[in-house]
Order: structure tokens, then sequence, then C-alpha cells
């Protein structure tokens, strides 16, 4: 631990050393270029040629005042948005060198990415922690990407690679005012790239350790009067292969003296990965189609923490979305409609909840019974959304902006398949052992049966310019769903410009997250839904701070707090070992988080940031998420067109939960390097030199005490890239 | 462990700071030497300065989008033996002091107001915003082909009292509201 100390304070002590001597040309040549341009005549000043943001400039990019969506739905810059927000670039991707979402999400303040154990992210924001981990919106370009199930991404998420990422937009709190249900502790808007951000045509292969290959193809340009965008990516890994010493397994083992687990054995990460999207645009129209698999998906370190190397999962995404926005329909009218679909299909294929030779408990066999083949089951989940949106933007009443909107969504798990060998069967009578597998489709004994929801929700948001420094915006969003019924979500938020480079806000919002399907219809041997379940409600306060301090530094810091009521819990019902799910339960939690965005020198630049969050309910800590986290990003122009990206982040303080004895989780610190040669000017060739967990530090997640020794994340890894621009 | 520091060392060696060509001057850069230009292009009515030696005003109303550009074309600068100087501004109130006033896209739902209070003086009223000049203001600056471009109202800046100079409206793109 001491070396990787010594590493860290010398990386991040290098760009500090150097900073001194690069001072005096830095300010030379801002002046000689002002002076420059002022012994021109307007004439020739016209004729000069700018940067343009999307040159490859990554150390003025990373101070420059970005613009943000995401928080109300207008495009506003940071400082002044009505919410604590992260944008994330395309180039900060591209210099950080990571390949997947996961990766760069990593690098938010106050979100930290953990894993569950079929190694899904948990995004966790300040402390909200849950297996599950409903309470994140994830949006691509805008629309939900949800599963009804469980209420978050899905199961076979199988992660998304970033080619095709113009922009990721972050909310760092409650967003319900605007997006409605599960805007709880955090948004994620992930905006695909348009004709305009690629310009031409892009191919690129990547390789790394663990047998992973990627290749990726994109186009921007017109054809037939339209701007086009298109996309194919395609991803087969292996997976990395830490080991798991102990599962749930071996502990059974140990009571029922079997020696059935598969453990100490690899966890299982491979994945097939096909993504192709296309984005139509002409005049107020544009119409966007994607398609995802995702093939051969591991199951981790097993689906019910006892390993599988043979189940695996898959999952089709088909989505369409056609928008018409006219920001000009008449003087002071700005409109949009937009009508979208998403089907998902969705099978596991033999997963094995306990392989063969486990002995599992059965109703009056005091011994238990023996599972020659395991336990098994194979299943499939099939959904689909339909969703109508309304938005308008009113900008005729003076000082004021208005926003309304409304819509429809008809959401469908619209075929479910089950076949097992264990649980309940079709009579809801345990199953006898070792009869062979039962096919459950259609039966009350299905994993999940097949039901849909129904939403309308309508909103109205107000940002009123009270005086020439004072903003003051205030929303409210109205939903009301068929399943379980009607919540209205506020917000208000004072935004102060405190000077011409210091904006100061207090937010106010309240959000909740929808009862799942799994949480309103299950039925099997352990987990009872409950169908009059109402919405988890959270309401959080901010104080929020932007200064942007000279040219070359931006400081942002902080402050929130949260309470969550009405928990959904598994609760256990009393003399059976059944769980029961309740509203039942609050937490709460405060914390603050603090970035430095710096340009060091024409040449280098450095992102710091840092997090801290505490959550408890019933003054107790819940445990799992880290109290502290922090990160540092530098970046380097070694020689012209050689670029260098160092980035670390550690992660601290991870208490255990109630009721797990286990010993504090350790911390620990992650370097990565990434060195790059891009012809920033030209922008043809691209190529590219990675190291993950430079280290190779122990890094482990927090999982269920039937993995005592926690979930391994990936030791020292390689990769390499290479990219063309036609 | 020898072999992390080989690869240290390696990229030490590598840290050597070879020049690069210099970057083309930001938008901001462009629209600072514009707007403190703009001054030699125009005539402002004596009334516009309280006393023979009060400053010449450039303002910015609303977050400062310049950084330190304004700050360093300004330094050194006169205008008819007046000091220029950079005032970044906040409230309507400090308005009336501004010869050249800048208002920020930050400002973008109170520039009605804004246009109102400054119509009172004259003031040379420049944005960024969209339908700037249909709003009222004076001079919009716009992007096209990597450059920066403005269009301008000559009527509104005569309205204020504010005299373009032929030269200027040579080089501008003239439009009226």
């Amino acid at each position: 631990m001491k070396k990787s100390y010594f590493w860290i304070l010398f990386w991040f002590a290098l760009p500090f050393s150097m900073q001194a001597a690069d001072v005096a040309p830095r300010q030379g040549s801002d002046l000689e270029t002002i002076d420059y341009l002022k012994s021109l005549d307007f004439a020739a000043l016209q004729e000069v040629e700018i940067s343009l943001d999307d040159v490859f400039d990554v150390f003025d990019g990373l101070v420059k005042r970005r613009k943000v969506t995401v928080a109300s739905g207008v495009e506003q810059s940071m400082a002044r948005a009505p919410a604590v927000t992260t944008v994330i670039t395309a180039q900060d991707i591209e210099a950080s060198g990571a390949n997947d979402l996961d990766e760069i999400l990593e690098t938010v303040p106050g979100l930290h990415v953990a894993w569950d154990s079929f190694y899904d992210p948990i995004y966790v924001f300040r402390g909200i922690y849950s297996v599950t981990n409903p309470e994140v919106l994830m949006l691509v370009n805008g629309i939900p990407m949800r599963d009804l199930t469980a209420g978050n991404r899905g199961v076979a998420w199988g992660g998304w690679s970033l080619n095709n990422i113009a922009r990721i937009e972050i909310i760092r709190g409650t967003g319900s005012a605007v997006y409605g249900a599960d805007a709880f502790s955090g948004v994620i808007n992930l905006i695909t790239k348009q004709a305009d951000d690629i310009k031409g045509t892009e191919t690129g292969i990547r390789a790394g350790s663990q047998d992973s290959y990627e290749a990726w193809v994109l186009h921007g340009g017109q054809w037939a009067g339209m701007e086009v965008a298109a996309a194919l990516e395609i991803q087969n890994a292996n997976g990395a292969d830490e080991l798991i010493e102990i599962d749930r397994q071996t502990l059974l083992d140990r009571q029922t003296g079997t020696q059935a687990s598969r453990a100490p054995g690899a966890v299982q990460r491979g994945r097939q990965r096909l993504d192709a999207r296309v984005d139509l645009n002409k005049d107020h129209w544009r119409l966007r189609a994607g398609v995802q698999g995702r093939d051969h998906l591991g199951v981790g370190a097993g689906p019910v923490l006892a390993l599988d190397p043979d189940g695996y999962l898959s999952e089709n995404r088909y989505s369409l979305d056609l928008t018409y926005h006219n920001p000009t329909l008449t003087q002071y009218w700005d409109v949009s409609a937009q009508i979208n679909l998403l089907d998902r299909q969705f099978e596991s294929h033999h997963l094995n909840l306990f392989p063969s030779g486990t002995r599992q408990p059965f109703p009056q066999r005091p011994q238990g019974v023996v599972y020659t083949e395991g336990v098994w089951q194979s299943h499939q989940l099939d959904q689909r959304y339909s969703r109508l949106e309304l938005d308008t933007l009113y900008t005729g009443w003076s000082d004021h902006v208005l926003r309304m909107g409304a819509g429809y969504a008809y959401e469908d798990l619209y075929h479910t398949t089950y076949t097992t060998n264990r649980g309940l069967g079709a009579d809801l009578k345990p199953i006898p052992p070792n009869v062979g597998a039962l096919v459950l489709d259609d039966t009350p004994a299905v994993i999940i049966p097949e039901k849909a929801r129904e939403n309308i929700h309508a909103f109205t948001q107000d940002t009123w310019a009270a005086t020439d420094t004072l903003e003051l915006t205030t929303g409210l969003r109205y939903d009301e769903y068929s399943d379980f019924g009607r919540t209205l979500n506020p917000r208000a938020a004072l935004v102060w410009q405190t000077t011409s480079t210091l904006s100061s806000k207090l937010l106010y919002g309240r959000a909740f997250r929808a009862p799942s399907f799994r949480e309103l219809y299950i039925y099997n041997n352990v987990y009872r839904g409950n169908a009059d379940l109402k919405p988890e409600t959270i309401e959080t306060w901010e104080l929020a701070f932007d200064w942007q301090a000279g040219k070359r530094l931006n400081l942002t810091a902080n402050a929130f707090s949260y309470d969550i009521k009405d928990k959904i819990l598994f609760l256990p019902v009393p003399g059976t070992s059944l769980l029961a799910i309740q509203n039942q339960g609050t937490q709460n939690g405060y914390g603050f988080e603090l970035e430095v965005r710096w340009k060091m020198s024409n040449k280098s630049s450095l992102l710091f940031n840092y997090a801290y969050a505490r959550s408890q309910a019933n003054a107790q800590d819940i445990g799992n998420y880290p109290q502290h986290t922090a990160y540092v990003r530098t970046d380097w122009l070694l020689l012209r067109n050689w670029y260098l990206d160092l980035q670390g982040n550690w992660v601290a303080d991870r208490a255990r939960p109630m009721g797990d004895k286990r010993q504090l989780m350790s911390d620990y610190t992650n370097l990565d390097m990434t060195l790059r040669y891009k012809e920033a000017q030209i922008n043809r060739w691209n190529f590219a030199l990675g190291v993950r967990n430079l280290l190779d530090s122990d890094r482990r997640e927090s999982i269920s005490p039937e993995i005592p020794n926690d979930l391994p994340l990936p030791g020292r890894s390689f990769f390499i890239e290479l990219r063309y621009l036609f | 462990m020898r072999k992390r520091r080989l690869a240290a060392l390696l990229l030490l060696g590598g840290c050597v700071w070879s020049s690069i060509s210099g970057a083309a001057p930001s938008a901001f850069q462009v629209k600072a030497v514009f707007l403190n230009g703009y001054a030699k292009f125009i005539t402002w009515p004596a009334a516009a300065f309280a006393s023979a030696d009060t400053p010449f005003q450039i303002c910015v109303f609303g977050e400062n989008p310049f950084n330190t550009a304004l700050d360093l074309v300004i330094v050194g600068e006169t205008f008819n033996q007046r000091p220029v100087r950079a005032a970044y501004i906040q409230n309507q109130e400090q308005i009336a002091a501004c010869q050249i006033l800048y208002i920020s896209d930050s400002a973008h739902i109170r520039v009605d107001a804004i246009l109102e209070t400054a119509k009172a003086y004259p003031i040379l009223t420049v944005s960024d915003l969209d339908n700037f000049v249909q709003q009222g203001g004076m001079i919009q600056f716009y992007i096209r082909n990597n450059r920066v471009r403005f269009f301008i109202d000559p009527v509104t800046l005569r309205e204020a009292g504010l005299e373009p100079n032929a030269n200027l409206l040579r080089v501008s793109d003239i439009v009226a509201r």
C-alpha cells in the first residue's frame, strides 16, 4: 500500500513541478495573440479563423464553460443550471481512454460505480446504495432505458460502448420534476453522436487483455438532403478471470457435508455485444433507430452468489423514435413532439443457481434434498415501451421562460417464460426434487406474471429572472400510474449570479421511484410481492457554488442533504422463511462534493474531485457505499500530437450494512494511464495504448456475506486502439 | 517494481516540452478585440460622459464569457484621452455608466428589460444572443465558417444618439429590426 502512495504522489506531483517553469511563456502567448488580433483591421479580423469547441483541445476543453440540458430540459450554462450536474464530453472520453460507460462514470464526483453479482453496475450517488439500483434513471437521448421487472437497467445490461457517445449529462441528485419516475438519486443521459459530431467516416479497432476485441465504424454526413449519422460497434470479450475463493455453495457445503461448490473458481464476465444506430435529421424532423444485441453474457459470481461457469444471458433491444422540433413555431413558442418505442427481449440460458450435488432444504425433509443436476432455471422476459411526449417552451412573458409538457407511456411486460427444477410448481406447491425441470409458462408460478402499466403525466416549469442577478426556477410534475397511483413532484431552484464569475444556487427537489413489477407481483418460495406498494420518495436540499477563478481555473463545491421515505424493503415474514415487500423505513444522508478543473499550461491540465457522503437508516450507517471518494486526472501534451493521460481514483471507508459482521471493506486506489497519438489538426490517425489498474491493486466491491471475500475487480490490464478517419 | 521505475523514467524523459505551433485564437478573444475596436468607429455624444475625465467603459452584463481576454485587450487603450475600463456588472442600475454593453447569454431572460434600460442612454449594445438585433439590440455576433462576424442595425444606433462610421458599416452585415 505504501508503494502505491508513493506512486500516486509521484504522478500527481509531476504536474506541479512542471507548472512553475511554464507560467511565464503562457501569459505571453495570450498577450501575443491579443496584440496580433489588435493589429488587424476589422476586415482582416473577420477573416481570422477561430478554434471551435470540437477541436481536440483537452486542456482548454477541461476548463471551458460547459452547457447542460439535462437539468431543466433547456440548454443552460452548467454554472446557472438549476441542478448540480456533470457533463462528460467525447473529448473527456477519448483523453481518458475509457472503454465503457461505467469506466467514465467513476470520474463523476459523488458517483461511485459498484457492482452486483452479475457484474452489472450499481450507480451509487451520494451514498444511496441498493443491489438492484432502481434509484438511477438512465436515459438515451432523453428516453428512459428501463427494465420493468427490477426498475433498473436490466440484468443483461452488458455495458455500453462509448465510441458513439457525443456527451453524457448527469444530474447528481433528484430529477423527478422533469423526468418522473426513478430520477431519484441521479439521472444519466447518454447523447449519441449526430452527423456534425462525426463528420466523415471513422473506423476503429481496440484489443485488450482477457481476449477483448472491439471494432466500430461511425459515419456522419449528408444523404438525400438529410443529415445522417450511423454507427456500428461490435465487441467480444472473455472477461476478467478474478477468483472467488469462497461462494455461497462453499458455505452450504460446510453445513450439509456436500462438495458441490465450483469455488475457488473464476468469475464469468465474457460478453458479446452489437450496437447499431441510425440518426436521420431533416428540417424539424429527426428519426432514430437502434439495435443492441447482448449475448453470451457471463453471470459473474453466479445468479445467487454460487459460481456458475455455464449459464449465460442474452438480450436484444430495438428502439425507434421520431421527434418533431420547431424552435420557432411562432415568435414565442418552441414546440416539440416525440413518439418513441423500445422493445427488450431478454433470455437466460440454463442458469445454475446451485451446482450439481447441492443439498437444499425441502419441506418435511429434515436432511434436505440433494439435487444431482443442481438447481437451475431458464427464463424469458420481453417488454415493450411506447411513449408519446409533448414539450413546449414559451418566451413571450417578460422575464420568464415557461416550459410545459405532457406525455403518455404504455409499459408492457408482454411475454414471460420460466423453466426450473426447484421452487413452486404450477399448483404453487413445491416442485418435488429431481423430477426434472417443469415448464411454468402461463402458470401462477411463472417467474413474474405478464403485466402492463400505463402512465400519464404533465409538467410545468417556470424560470423567472426576479432581479438582474436572481433567477428562480420552479417546477412541478404530476404522474398517474395505472398500478400504484399518482404522485406530485415539485422542485425549486434559486440561482444567484453573485459576481460575473461566481454563481450560487439553493436547490430543493422531491422525487420518486416507481415500485418495480418484481416488487409488486413476484410470488415464489422466497419472495412475496405487494400490489399495494406506494412509490419511494426522496426530498433533497442542496447548496452549490461555481466559481470561474480566472481563465484557467474552475472551482465548484456543493453540499447536500436528503430524506428518503416509504422505502421499499424485503422484510422477513415472522414464522416463515418468506420475505414480503413493504413500504417501510426511512433513510437520510448528507455530504459535500468539490471539484477543481485547472488548465495548468497550454500543454497540461488537471481535474480533481473529492466527495464525502454519509447515509443512514435508523441512525445506523446503511453501509456498502464509500464515504470518501477522490478522483484525479492529468493530461499532458508530451510531444507534438502525443498525449498522456493519468488518472486515479480512491475509494475509502465503506462500512458494512447492519448485521454484516465482516470487517470494513479495504480502501483501494486505482491508477490508469493512456498514451495517445492524435493528429489534433488533421485528425486522420489516432492511436492509443492504455493500462488500467496500473498498480495491479486488489480492488473489491462489497457483496452479501455469502461471498465472504467480496467481489474482485480486474487486476492490471492493457489495451491498444487504432482509429482512422476518412 | 523495477519495471515500474523504468516506465516512469521513460515517461519523465518524454515529458520534455516541445513547442507546438500556436493554437488558433478563441472566439471570445476575437470578440473582445471587436468590442474594444467599435469605439474607434462610433461617435458618442458628449453627454455620454459625466465629466471630462470619466473613463470609457466597456461593460459585460451577467456571466463573464471573456475570461481575461477583455482585460488584456484594453490594457493601455484610450478613447479621446479617456482611459478604457472593463466593468463586469450584474445590475441594471450600473448600465448608465457604460458606453458599450455586452449582454451575456446568461442574461437572456432579462434581455428585454436590459435593452429597455439601455435605450435611455447613448450605449452601444452588443450580444451573442439569437435574434438580438430583432429584439432591439445593436450588434449581434455570429459565427460563420469558423470566423466571427456581426450584424449591425444602424437605425437602432442612431436612435440612441450614436453615429456609426461608414467604414464600420462597410465591413458589417447590416440588418434592420
